[in-house]
């Protein structure tokens, strides 16, 4: 376990709500612990390497990420390529990773995303936060990685 | 005017377009800093000023800054680092670099619109 004091699981669901207003303009709200999470469609990856080295994982359902596309790309209902959902996706995770970086101590440095899809629950996190928003979810999580193991990740889809 | 936005997402690069294009731009872009010195060299005038993410493949974009400054030809393009680096150090990098703002992602249209008004680059009554 990391000496490294990271964001608490509050702080990470005040961050990705603030992200998420600017982008969308929606509200988030902390998922009841009760309610089941559903099973992710499509994710992204992030690593960051520094004093805490370790994946920011950002995880969405598919009609959650069909909607993030949309506002970003400015898109109306209908069919949304591959590409494009991909490309938002990893912008999001991008942003979310980026902000929760300035939380860590400096200097660290950041990946590019790689965007996932159908990805498998987080095993091992040091910080998990899940938020909903209009039924969708989001799982945010943080997992610490040794040095060792960080890997050069390209962005997909973009 | 001309504005350059430099992105590898291009959700990031359709958000800036919609922005500068309300504000009156015209804007092209780019995915990296390789294809933003291309199309510079091959643009018949150089833009007012580059939106210009950090991490990106091929050449990032404080390297992208450095290689700019250090070609005479665009030493009057504003350059603005929009990105979700936001620690002290790499933005006094970035503006040591030669980036004349420094923007971190998320940010808010009035926020791009006010820094670029600061800079005298939006058009009168462009931004309410």
């Amino acid at each position: 376990m990391s000496a490294v004091q990271l964001p608490s699981p509050e702080d990470v669901r005040l961050l990705v709500a603030e992200i998420w207003s600017t982008i969308l303009g929606d509200r988030f709200e902390a998922l009841d612990p009760a309610e089941q999470p559903i099973s992710p469609a499509i994710g992204s990856t992030v690593e960051i390497t520094g004093p805490w080295t370790g994946r920011i994982t950002v995880d969405l359902d598919r009609t959650g990420a069909d909607q993030l596309a949309r506002a970003m790309f400015d898109l109306p209902a209908g069919e949304l390529p591959a590409d494009d959902l991909a490309d938002a996706v990893g912008e999001l995770g991008n942003i979310i990773a980026g902000n929760i970086k300035s939380s860590l101590p400096e200097p660290s440095s950041l990946s590019l995303p790689q965007v996932r899809y159908q990805p498998q629950p987080p095993f091992g996190c040091e910080v998990s936060s899940a938020l909903t928003w209009d039924r969708h979810q989001v799982l945010v999580s943080l997992i610490e990685l040794p040095a060792s193991e960080t890997t050069s990740v390209e962005r997909v889809g973009a | 005017m001309r504005a350059l936005i430099v992105d590898d997402s291009r959700a990031m690069r359709m958000i800036l377009r919609r922005l500068l294009g309300r504000i009156g731009y015209d804007v092209a872009e780019a995915a990296d800093g390789v294809e933003a010195l291309e199309s510079l060299e091959a643009a018949d005038e150089i833009p007012a000023v580059a939106l210009v993410d950090w991490n990106m493949p091929r050449l990032d974009g404080l390297e992208l800054i450095k290689e700019l400054r250090r070609r005479p030809k665009y030493a009057r393009m504003t350059l603005m680092m929009v990105t979700t680096e936001g620690e002290q150090a790499q933005i006094v990098r970035a503006l040591a670099a030669g980036a004349h703002e420094y923007v971190i992602k998320p940010f808010t249209s009035e926020a791009i619109a006010e820094k670029l008004e600061l800079l005298g680059l939006v058009p009168a009554g462009a931004v309410e």
